[in-house]
């Protein structure tokens, strides 16, 4: 009977434990047709100088690639009937210069695209209104866990607080740019391009380099139910320990739009849509319709958003945590007499050596090669020069 | 006459032996007159110058006895005589040949059962033997059929009926039995026991076998022979050897000879042997394995009956409405599978009684408890915890039943992986009572209450609470033979409060409430023998807080919102005609008309004509006063059936019948979710009205206990409501400006195969079935899916479940589930655009895909405790398995940016073989009731 009870409470154990597991695991699924449809994508904020205007078409599902529209006329117009053209500059791209009494608050603007079909797509007309300055960005290091990475993540939260006491807006939109150091880990000795070349340098430090890239997703919020127009601890971007952006110093550049309330219907609704949980009490996935039709055909449907929106910036800092951060690993190819210099295959030069580090800290004279990334900062794409902003 | 005669009796016996043993002591005598007073000779001189009967007795035994409680129309001779001996070591015995034999002392053991004679050596144990061995034992012997008599023969008139009415009980517990069918061999016709367990049954006077059976009873055949309208209570026994004939054994011939189409009736026996996920039997779970039944996914609330949205059902239950019939996300129902007896639901011409959502009709009766003996039962699974006491209230005549479950499911939540779940907590209990008595046997009052209530948090920051409570009155009046009525009272109320706190400034608290106020009456009235009329009238108050939004915590800045509330009355009248036209033809016609009344105080908008509602095509608004009738809906809900008998075993059946609707759920997720609310039609929103054409052919195999049906159904429905893309319900005070109402649009085929009987049983049922959803309109902002028609979420075309039951012996049962269907329908992104530099998705046709198709195997083994007949209690497990191929089965896909880039998940709730274990016990033996 003993034996039996026991028995019986391990069943139940293993019977709690499956419970409610939930389990998400990544799927493709087979989508079969796409719909080719063009998108109209552009802010015209208060800032003097470029404005840039974006025209592309959608791409099917499983390629995901961006598909400029390069032929375009894209003006922009105000309601005193001011025309602002926009030059083709490529890759999508249409740039115009705006100068000091372009751009007014409570002025409206709209835009036209003449598409390389002929057909002419507007928006409607959108109001210049000012941001209100970021009170403050916050970053708290803390634990994250997902459906999707159920063993969890530990990392820095940033988050938002601003408030908007003259009442220009209720909704608010954020995107962000982040600037990381990061460093390569070897310090050149030598190159072997089938001879050795002990007085190979980079023509500049390539020890150091700093990385700009925009923080995918899209970040609103609205006081729009609130009695006040404040916003306290709005969440932005994740940064784990999982990459090297927190391995030396990392920075984050908060721009806030001021939006109207039909931009922040358009802009809420992609982020919803991109930050879906699974839950079967989410909403249904529709189209998100933009203020952008085609006046010449009725029935042509385009997508995208144009919006006049005042901008604020707001930068902050963060220095490394206390717990491991990883970077990418370089793993050293120990040259000795079993594995010569001389085995390199030609397509593998030039090959990149330094000299092993003893762990006694004394130096014997045994190289190693590395991939060039491990000397080269440059190679993975950021800057060598230091950002202005980026002060000690 | 006198003790000589006894003596010639007994020898007259010893020579009929064969004949006599086969006789037992049910035989009885059905004769009138006004005895009372009378002396027992008195009495039996009386009675046998009136009747044929003869009496065998001394005189010295019987001289102080005195007849009283003796007088009426169809007064039983076992009652009389049972009633006279009271008090005395007086005994009796009625053989077939309407002779009554009077003893001293003991019973005149007329067939012993011969096991017993051997067992004991020859002579009968010490105190007798228990009521559980005697059956045991009797059981063993083939049976014979016993005598009634009610009125003395006569010649017949030509269209003379004679009616039989009276209730039918479990012997052990007194509990009424549903859906007994009684079944007149000569007439190869029937009746069926209603919800309270009464029948009436209308023949022509003569000499019929009738028999009769239910859900896990013995069989019971009659030698039936009736001259004048009489009023008998039968009563059966539980089969005790269930190896042969087990559950699911009613509705036999009512599959094929009822009018009644798209019907099942399971009792809690069936509902108990299938095996579930929690590791408790669940009423909602099995409803999802009949055909013509889909939910969007495991785990989830709300089902969806042939193609209809999940807020087309209504659930009642001992006639109190339950609007939210889920537990923990949907993983339990909300009855407790301890209190339920038997559940019937009515998913294609729903009766004219019954109205007030266009897809199904869930009509719960629970237990009405022990009317015999005090007794409890109870049991543990892995999350819930159960027990049940009943009892007599006056002994025979009234009993209650008390039911409790909670759960322990806290510390469970707590030892999961999942970050959601993990900081989640959540738990349920409810509570339900009946209380049933018959005064007398022209009157049946019941008094039922339910309460149940919910609570959950997720991550922290989402609390919600919700419960439902109910009540009600039932009486139950027999007029006369030919005409019942049915008198209820009735309430049902639905609350939550839905706290969120995520974010301190827009914090808020939100409560709603909707109440259910129902008076019903209900009569049916055998008005000629072939015709049954039904008819009746209801009316119902519906009282709807939608509740305010209010700030919540110190730092909330959150704006107060009161959302209003709303007031309704709908009321309704029907009228229905079973009519038999000669021997194969049975038309069930009736008409249900409903008015509805949605009632001031309040406050109602008019929007500019030809323009779609929002907020800047709003002419004024107006106040309504309380009691001023603000918008009326009404109109006919035609009802028609018809069954054609072919041969004895097989029938065709045709249905039509519409429905009108008069609230609905706002909900625009894929499952209904906790903080869904109902809401009235209304001044903008039209009443949903639906009409349902079905055809079926049914036949059954009795001698293989096969039942097997084919049905095709199509039904369409206006006024479906649906909403605006992206619309926020809960902070709308004007629902139509995020609602628009489209049309529903659906056909299918329904197979089924059900043994009923024998050592395996169950059913297997194939659906193919097809759900569409039109919302056009000439505003694009008004238009779903671009005004083109989509599959419905519930869209299901393929859908196989089999169930099975294997009782390997009287004491270890085995049960397996195979459930396969078509993934449900899902909108996948139709390309990908890039805007401000980020990706993004864009979703064009609605429901376009479809979920990878759904396969689970379940299995479960019951093993029964011991079989010692004198014992306290009796207990059981069962270990289950659910999902025992632990195939990842999709609960939903959806996409998500994850560092620049969009990647698809699969997420399933049950990717692994999930095992349980549940212990049940109840007091007694193995067969107690």
């Amino acid at each position: 009977m003993r034996v039996n009870k026991l028995y019986v409470l391990l069943l139940v154990v293993i019977a709690v434990g499956a419970l409610f597991q939930r389990c998400v695991e990544p799927f493709t699924p087979e989508i079969k047709k796409y719909s080719d449809l063009l998108v109209v994508d552009g802010t015209l904020t208060d800032e003097l100088g470029t404005q840039v205007i974006t025209v592309s078409r959608t791409s099917d599902y499983s390629s995901g690639r961006f598909i400029p529209e390069n032929g375009c006329t894209v003006t922009v117009q105000d309601d005193q009937g001011n025309i602002f053209p926009f030059e083709r500059k490529g890759r999508g791209r249409y740039e115009a210069e705006f100068y000091q009494g372009d751009l007014r608050y409570g002025r409206a603007y709209m835009l036209r695209v003449i598409a390389n079909n002929g057909e002419v797509f507007e928006s409607n007309y959108q109001t210049l209104t000012p941001a209100p300055p970021v009170d403050s960005v916050t970053a708290v290091y803390e634990p994250k866990a997902t459906a999707e990475k159920p063993e969890g993540l530990k990392g820095y939260q940033f988050f938002v607080n601003t408030s908007d006491p003259n009442g220009n807006t209720r909704y608010y939109r954020w995107s962000m740019e982040e600037t990381w150091e990061y460093h390569a880990p070897f310090t050149l000795y030598a190159m072997w391009d089938g001879e050795w070349h002990f007085d190979f340098a980079f023509p500049d430090d390539r020890s150091r380099c700093w990385k700009t890239m925009d923080v995918p997703g899209i970040f609103t919020a609205t006081t729009r139910d609130i009695s006040e127009n404040v916003l306290k601890n709005v969440k932005l971007n994740y940064v784990s320990t999982q990459s090297d952006r927190l391995k030396w110093r990392y920075s984050l550049l908060v721009r806030e739009y001021a939006l109207s309330a039909e931009a922040y219907e358009f802009w809420n609704g992609l982020q919803k849509q991109t930050q879906e949980t699974g839950g079967l009490y989410e909403l249904q996935p529709y189209m998100i319709k933009g203020n952008i039709t085609c006046t010449s055909n009725p029935g042509e449907t385009a997508l995208g958003f144009f919006s006049a929106s005042g901008v604020s910036e707001k930068r902050v800092f963060v220095y490394p945590p206390s717990d491991y951060v990883s970077e990418p690993p370089c793993v050293g190819d120990t040259i000795n007499a079993r594995n010569p210099i001389e085995d390199y295959p030609e397509s593998a030069f030039p090959v990149y050596l330094y000299e092993i580090q003893q762990p006694t800290g004394g130096v014997i004279h045994q190289l190693a090669a590395a991939e060039r990334r491990c000397f080269d900062c440059l190679e993975r794409g950021g800057t060598n020069i230091r950002p202005d902003f980026w002060v000690y | 006459m006198r003790i000589t005669s006894i003596i010639w009796g007994i020898v007259m016996m010893c020579m009929l032996v064969p004949e006599l043993r086969a006789q037992n002591q049910d035989n009885d005598i059905v004769f009138s007159g006004d005895y009372n007073g009378l002396t027992f000779e008195q009495f039996v001189s009386k009675v046998e110058s009136q009747q044929e009967v003869h009496f065998y007795y001394r005189k010295d035994w019987v001289q102080k006895i005195q007849l009283d409680h003796a007088s009426g129309s169809d007064l039983s001779m076992r009652e009389v005589l049972h009633r006279a001996f009271l008090g005395t070591d007086l005994r009796f015995y009625i053989d077939a040949y309407r002779d009554i034999y009077v003893m001293k002392g003991r019973d005149m053991v007329t067939a012993l059962p011969d096991k017993l004679i051997e067992a004991s050596g020859g002579k009968s144990r010490k105190g007798g033997i228990t009521d559980v061995e005697k059956r045991y034992l009797e059981g063993r012997k083939e049976k014979k059929n016993k005598t009634i008599v009610f009125g003395r023969e006569h010649i017949k008139k030509p269209n003379e009926r004679v009616y039989l009415t009276g209730r039918v009980t479990n012997a052990e517990s007194g509990e009424p039995l549903v859906g007994a069918t009684f079944y007149v061999e000569q007439l190869k016709d029937g009746v069926v026991s209603d919800a309270q367990g009464y029948y009436r049954l209308v023949v022509p006077p003569g000499k019929y076998t009738l028999q009769l059976g239910s859900m896990g009873m013995q069989k019971q055949v009659y030698n039936l022979q009736i001259w004048q309208n009489a009023h008998y209570n039968f009563q059966f026994e539980k089969d005790i050897i269930p190896l042969k004939e087990v559950v699911i054994e009613a509705n036999k011939f009512h599959n094929v000879r009822g009018t009644q189409m798209g019907f099942q009736r399971l009792d809690v026996k069936a509902i108990k042997e299938i095996p579930v996920v929690m590791g408790e039997s669940d009423l909602l779970e099995v409803a999802r394995m009949l055909p013509g039944v889909q939910s969007v996914g495991e785990g989830s609330s709300g089902l969806n009956v042939r193609g209809s949205p999940a807020d087309q059902n209504l659930f009642y239950i001992n006639r109190v409405p339950v609007f939210n019939t889920s537990h923990l996300f949907g993983f339990f129902s909300a009855f407790n599978p301890d209190i339920v007896r038997d559940f019937s639901f009515y998913k294609s011409n729903i009766p004219a009684r019954f109205g007030g959502r266009l897809a199904s009709i869930f009509d719960i009766s629970t237990r009405e408890g022990n009317s015999k003996k005090f007794t409890a039962r109870g049991g543990i699974s892995p999350i819930t915890g159960r027990l049940s006491v009943e009892g007599p209230l006056v002994k025979n005549k009234g009993s209650f039943v008390i039911g409790g479950r909670s759960t322990y499911s806290d510390w469970i939540l707590r030892r999961l992986k999942d970050p959601d779940l993990k900081n989640s907590n959540a738990g349920f209990y409810d509570i339900a009572t009946n209380f049933s008595l018959e005064a007398n046997r022209n009157n049946h009052i019941q008094l039922f209450g339910y309460y149940s209530h919910d609570r959950f948090t997720l991550s922290t920051n989402s609390h919600f609470k919700y419960s439902n409570k109910g009540g009600s009155l039932l009486w139950r009046h027999l007029f006369n033979e030919r005409f019942t009525g049915t008198f209820s009272g009735a309430f049902g109320e639905y609350s939550y409060a839905n706290t969120e706190e995520q974010d301190p400034l827009n914090a808020y608290t939100k409560n709603y409430s909707i109440g259910h106020y129902e008076l019903k009456s209900d009569f049916d009235y055998n008005v000629a023998p072939n015709h049954l009329l039904r008819f009746g009238l209801s009316a119902i108050y519906y009282d709807l807080d939608r509740g305010a939004l209010n700030p919540y915590g110190n730092e909330s800045l959150r704006y107060y919102t009161n959302l209003g509330r709303e007031y309704g009355t709908e009321d309704a009248l029907y009228l229905s005609d079973e009519w038999k036209i000669g021997a194969n033809l049975t038309v069930d016609a009736g008409i249900r008309y409903s008015y509805y009344a949605y009632l001031g105080p309040n406050k109602v908008r008019n929007y500019y004509p030809d323009a779609p509602l929002d907020e800047n095509t709003v002419v004024d608004t107006v106040s309504y006063k309380s009691g001023d009738i603000i918008q009326s809906y009404h109109g006919p809900e035609w009802r028609l059936a018809l069954n054609y008998l072919v041969g004895q075993n097989s029938s065709v059946k045709l249905s039509y019948n519409r429905m009108r609707q008069y609230l609905f759920m706002l909900s625009n997720t894929v499952a209904l979710s906790p903080n869904d609310q109902w809401k009235l039609t209304d001044s903008h929103i039209s009443p949903q009205i639906g009409d349902q054409f079905s055809a079926g052919f049914y036949r059954n195999f009795p001698d293989k206990h096969l039942e097997t049906s084919i049905e095709a159904y199509y039904k369409k429905a206006n006024h479906l409501v649906e909403y605006k893309n992206g619309a926020d319900l809960i902070g709308n005070r004007w629902v139509e400006t995020d609602v628009v109402q489209g049309k529903q649009d659906a056909y299918g085929l329904e197979l089924m195969l059900r043994k009923t009987a024998g050592k395996l049983n169950g059913w297997i049922s194939y659906t193919y079935s097809h759900a569409r959803v039109k919302v056009d309109s000439k505003f694009p902002e008004d238009q779903i899916n671009s005004g083109k028609e989509y599959p419905a979420n519930y869209d299901i075309p393929h859908s196989v479940n089999v169930v099975t039951n294997y009782r390997l012996s009287r004491r270890v049962s085995f049960s397996g589930n195979m459930v396969y269907y078509t993934g449900r329908p899902i909108t996948y992104p139709s390309a990908i655009y890039y805007i401000d530099g980020k990706k993004v998705l864009n979703y064009s046709l609605r429901n376009e895909y479809r979920l990878p198709d759904y396969f689970r195997v379940d299995l479960s083994v019951n093993i029964e405790g011991n079989l010692v007949a004198k014992k306290l209690a009796h207990s059981s497990w069962m270990v289950g398995v659910y999902n025992l191929t632990g195939r990842k089965n999709a609960y939903s896909v959806y996409f998500k940016n994850v560092d620049g880039n969009i990647q698809g998940y699969k997420q399933s709730i049950f990717g692994v073989p999930i095992l349980t274990l549940t212990w049940n016990f109840k007091l007694g033996n193995y067969a107690s009731e």
